[in-house]
């Protein structure tokens, strides 16, 4: 997660640096939020009634909860009438024309004109830009048009003119093969030279069109996508390393293509430009919504900002020519190895993907379809088709006829691209909590769901439900059944609940794990019980967790043996291949599956142990 | 609730960082931005034995800004280094070109965490500022070199002992220091209780704050933060600002109200601490009430273990004969709720819509009762126990019971 507040796009031409686009219209500090929420608290701090009837002035909670909606739309008049103000202030000057202007040409209390020098650095080398101004951070990745040209220009001249001409003709309908000599050409010729080409190009069309363009743009020689950051105390080095590595370098590249094949940036950023100097266009409303409206790049730069900082995944289209997924992975290794050096640690807390499992979708399978390439995997398209969360990954490779190490990458990218969750098999013998990190303030929008979709279900009859662990199986008469599987998949998918696991933990007597026998035991019982006065210190009831079965001593190994003593072939060898699994480190399922057995040859074995000497966990 | 060891681990990030470099720059007025001092020398300005870290000119515009960027900190990248700093701009005729303009930039690498520094950044422009605006300190040519040995001091002290505090002359010192800068702690509620991590009462001195004193003192584990509020008589904002005071150095932790009628679950977690030995012994000398020997940690673990859902801590008690076993179970369920792996169940009464109009319930009350508000939410704000609330919401059938 990162705090984004908004994405600007500065231009540099001969004729000066040029402040081209910022979305959203107007930014929402943080600070802002927090301010208003922090005034809200003093108010009530010390207001004179702490318990008042007005919801809005309860402490905490409430106001999140219940007004959240009216706060921010509060807080956006606010930031409108700040803004108005320190206009006003900065200018003395009343007039209508002023303030309009103003709000035009100001963003974060800077004239724009200032942002754009801002953003356009002198030093040409620079790969990664982070300036910081009090608590705003800009981070981008400027990029330099090489515009010395004047030397070179006539050789490559008419190159240039084909290469317009080719550009011209298909404009943006460019077709394969064209496309195929372009690339060529840009990795033949270095990019070095295509820039040439392409500046060469653009200083032409640009000439061209400036007889019926109002202003006198020269050809491009810099453009810097700008994303501006607002982060936590201490979070500052993380969230710009997540936004460069993520975003910024991938989408800045794809522009730097786009602008280098067919001079996409340069052009659109005109457009831009001769919008925002339209004298005709008076509001920033009217600005922000005609150039949406007229510029695919101001869409993308929409499109971009919407998925980011709402943390999603932004699947664009540069020129309808560049396709980019981009997100900032929910899961990334830990770079930390200070309190453990161990080699694979940085991926501990990724979830574990096992044969049993299965994939549980997070949108609706069509929804994935529609978003995918046109040459994706043929296998990852069909297990989306067919995927459902009471298959385990093991049966789906067999129904997809794939191994199981294809079906796990298959399944870490979907993950990875949050399409999708690893659970384990919804079934009606599993027993399912309400989720500790539930979010209740979302309960009012599930109930909403359950009439709509599950009318024979009540969604608060089925929380309370869970307040004591019971399998499923027993609360659900058979008619109901499917669609009840099915709610609990919606729940399931939105984190409301969660499944609970049963490990299984031997616990043996003390004297056994020290490595006493019983008489031994008993003998030093009663001298430590003599000398020290600590009778209740231990006695022969205490118990010890079993070590883990590679490291047991001989005595734990007896003893356990000592169950099966008396008990039939089959019985012994069953017992001494599942003896390793009831360390708490396993819990049911997995068993099961690793053993390929059915839950009654499971309870067979437990039954051996008596209730002392077993500890069932449910977690 | 954060975990206990990762908060102890954010406590080393706040450990301020190393400084590279700081230099003085001014807006010469016939050569443009321009270093005047640097300490080390040659960190900034070439010379011809060495290269410098940071190559100024092509920095110079944000060092010395625009006049609308001054008064700003203003934190510039470069390739490995960050140079943070913060422009004055001060108009006076008396100046040439009618303005004099200065900044004291501190240079750091550029992974360094700066947050520490930025108050001190801010300080020394402000008070640079005022020494140059009272005497002209910085543009008389005469107190130069001072410039160069405060420059210099202020390196060595703020790296060496985080704090510096230089003479400049008569009346006025400058003074620095640097603070670590923790993360924001997570707001305070009422309902919450905190445990003390360190004694409060040994590092309290005669300069605290007297809200925070009166409040200290009773900081037991076992009283929530409205009830200490009353206790202390201090208003209840005042109480939970001072909760978040405590919180984000450290020095307590937040558990939920002790009741019998509660419930606990495990955390998988829990499987962890069956190889962490210390744990097990920090369990075992934390849980033993008097002095009498606590049972062994089998014993303790097992009672982890059958915290469940759908037990209250009394049925728990009466099923396992607890009270015969030598611990203190306030102390017993805290422990494990600090460590992570059991954690509070609460209970959401929720009413659901539409219901009866009718009900006799309180409107306030009722307008809790939307399952977003759990017990000890609801018991804290209507000053009532959560046996007294249990009476009146049996009475009503409508409402339900969401624990999570």
């Amino acid at each position: 997660m990162v705090n984004l507040l908004a994405i600007l796009l500065v231009t540099s031409s001969s004729g000066g640096s040029h402040f081209v686009f910022h979305y959203p219209k107007v930014p929402q500090r943080r600070d802002e939020i927090e301010q208003a929420r922090r005034e809200n608290d003093l108010d009530e701090e010390f207001g004179d009634d702490l318990l008042e009837n007005d919801v809005i002035t309860w402490p905490y909670g409430l106001t999140e909860d219940f007004d959240n909606w009216s706060l921010r739309s509060r807080l956006e008049e606010d930031n409108e009438d700040y803004d108005f103000n320190s206009k006003k202030q900065a200018n003395n000057n009343t007039g209508n024309d002023e303030i309009e202007y103003n709000e035009m040409n100001k963003l974060f209390g800077f004239e724009t004109r200032l942002l754009a020098d801002m953003f356009c650095p002198k030093h040409k080398d620079l790969t990664k830009f982070q300036l910081s101004v009090d608590d705003l951070t800009f981070v981008g990745q400027p990029v330099f048009l090489n515009s010395n040209i004047d030397t070179k220009k006539r050789g490559i001249y008419s190159r240039g003119r084909d290469l317009r001409k080719k550009i011209d003709d298909n404009d943006n309908s460019t077709n394969l093969d064209d496309d195929e000599g372009l690339q060529e050409q840009l990795s033949d010729t270095q990019n070095e030279e295509m820039s040439k080409i392409s500046s060469s190009v653009a200083s032409d069309h640009s000439n061209a069109s400036s007889t019926h363009s109002m202003q006198q743009h020269q050809y491009s020689t810099f453009f810097h996508l700008v994303f501006v950051l607002e982060p936590p105390e201490l979070e500052l080095c993380r969230q710009v390393d997540d936004i460069y590595n993520n975003i910024i370098s991938k989408l800045t590249s794809a522009l730097r293509y786009e602008q280098l094949r067919c001079g996409y940036v340069r052009k659109e950023a005109e457009l831009m430009l001769s919008l925002r100097e339209n004298s005709g266009i008076s509001t920033l409303d009217e600005l922000m919504e005609i150039t949406l409206e007229k510029s695919s790049l101001a869409r993308t730069i929409r499109k971009v900002y919407d998925a980011i900082s709402n943390d999603c995944v932004a699947h664009i289209l540069i020129n309808d020519y560049i396709d980019l997924s981009l997100q900032i992975p929910p899961l990334v290794p830990t770079i930390n190895f200070s309190d453990n050096d161990m080699i694979g640690h940085e991926y501990s807390h990724y979830p574990v993907i096992a044969p049993y499992h299965t994939l549980l979708l997070l949108e609706d399978p069509e929804e994935i379809l529609k978003n995918m390439p046109l040459d994706a995997n043929p296998t990852l398209v069909q297990l989306v088709q067919i995927l459902t969360p009471t298959q385990r990954l093991a049966d789906l490779c067999t129904l997809l006829d794939c191994s199981l190490a294809q079906m796990f990458r298959l399944a870490a990218h979907l993950i990875y691209w949050r399409k999708a969750k690893i659970i384990d098999v919804i079934n009606l013998r599993n027993v399912y909590v309400v989720s500790p990190t539930a979010d209740m303030n979302l309960l009012p929008t599930y109930i909403e769901y359950f009439k709509q979709h599950f009318p024979n279900l009540d969604l608060v009859r089925i929380l309370d439900s869970f307040s004591t662990l019971r399998p499923q199986v027993l609360m659900v008469n058979k008619e109901i059944r499917t669609m009840y599987l099915e709610a609990i998949t919606y729940l399931l998918r939105n984190d409301v609940v969660v499944q609970l696991h049963a490990y299984i933990l031997v616990m043996i007597p003390q004297y056994i794990k020290k490595g006493y026998t019983q008489a031994e035991y008993e003998e030093k019982l009663r001298n430590s019980g003599d000398s020290e006065g600590h009778g209740l210190a231990s006695s022969m009831d205490d118990t010890a967790i079993i070590s883990p079965f590679e490291k047991a001593s001989d005595n734990e190994t007896e003893w356990l043996n000592n169950f099966v003593s008396n008990q039939p072939k089959e019985t012994v060898a069953l017992f001494k291949r599942l003896i390793k699994y009831f360390n708490g480190k396993h819990h049911v399922d997995e068993i099961l599956f690793r053993e390929s057995l059915k839950p009654r040859d499971l309870s067979k074995i437990l039954k051996l142990f008596n209730k002392d000497q077993l500890l069932i966990v449910l977690c | 609730m954060q975990d206990y060891a990762q908060q102890a681990s954010e406590f080393q990030a706040g450990i301020p960082p190393r400084l590279v470099s700081v230099f003085y720059s001014v807006f010469d007025p016939s050569k443009g931005p321009k270093v005047v001092f640097e300490v080390p020398e040659g960190s900034i300005i070439s010379t011809e034995s060495s290269t410098s870290i940071i190559d100024f000119d092509s920095i110079s515009e944000y060092i010395i800004p625009k006049q609308q960027l001054c008064g700003h900190l203003v934190n510039i990248c470069t390739e490995s280094y960050k140079v943070m700093g913060f422009p004055v701009y001060i108009r006076d005729n008396k100046y040439e070109r009618n303005a004099f303009m200065f900044n004291l930039s501190f240079v750091f690498d550029r992974e360094a965490d700066t947050s520490s520094y930025e108050p001190v950044v801010r300080k020394v422009a402000r008070v640079l500022t005022s020494l140059e605006t009272e005497n002209e300190f910085l543009s008389k040519e005469a107190t130069n070199n001072v410039m160069y040995n405060i420059i210099e001091q202020l390196l060595e002290d703020l790296n060496s002992y985080c704090e510096c505090q230089i003479p400049i002359n008569s009346a006025n010192t400058i003074n620095l220091k640097l603070f670590p800068t923790y993360r924001n702690p997570p707001p305070v509620y009422d309902y919450q209780v905190p445990i003390c991590t360190v004694n409060l009462k040994a590092l309290m001195d005669d300069n605290w704050d007297i809200t925070m004193k009166k409040i200290a003192t009773h900081i037991n584990g076992i009283h929530h933060v409205k009830k200490i509020a009353e206790l202390a008589d201090v208003d209840y904002g005042l109480a939970r600002k001072c909760m978040e005071h405590l919180l984000y150095y450290g020095c307590i932790i937040m558990i939920d109200i002790f009741q019998f009628s509660n419930v606990y679950a495990v955390k998988p977690d829990i499987m962890g601490i069956i190889e962490d030995e210390t744990v097990q012994s920090e369990c075992k000398s934390y849980v033993r009430s008097n002095d009498a020997n606590p049972p062994s940690f089998a014993k303790l673990f097992s009672l982890y273990c059958l915290l469940k859902h759908g037990l209250t801590l009394k049925e728990w008690v009466q099923e396992n004969q607890v009270t015969s076993l030598n611990i203190d179970i306030r102390r017993f369920i805290s422990f494990g709720v600090i460590k992570g792996f059991i954690y509070r169940v609460h209970k959401y009464p929720i009413l659901p819509e539409p219901h009866n109009q009718q009900s006799k319930l309180p409107s306030q009350l009722r307008r809790l009762l939307n399952g977003k508000h759990h017990y000890d939410e609801i018991c804290t704000m209507e000053g009532c126990s959560a046996r007294k609330l249990d009476e009146i919401l049996v009475a009503e059938p409508e409402v339900k019971f969401i624990w999570r």
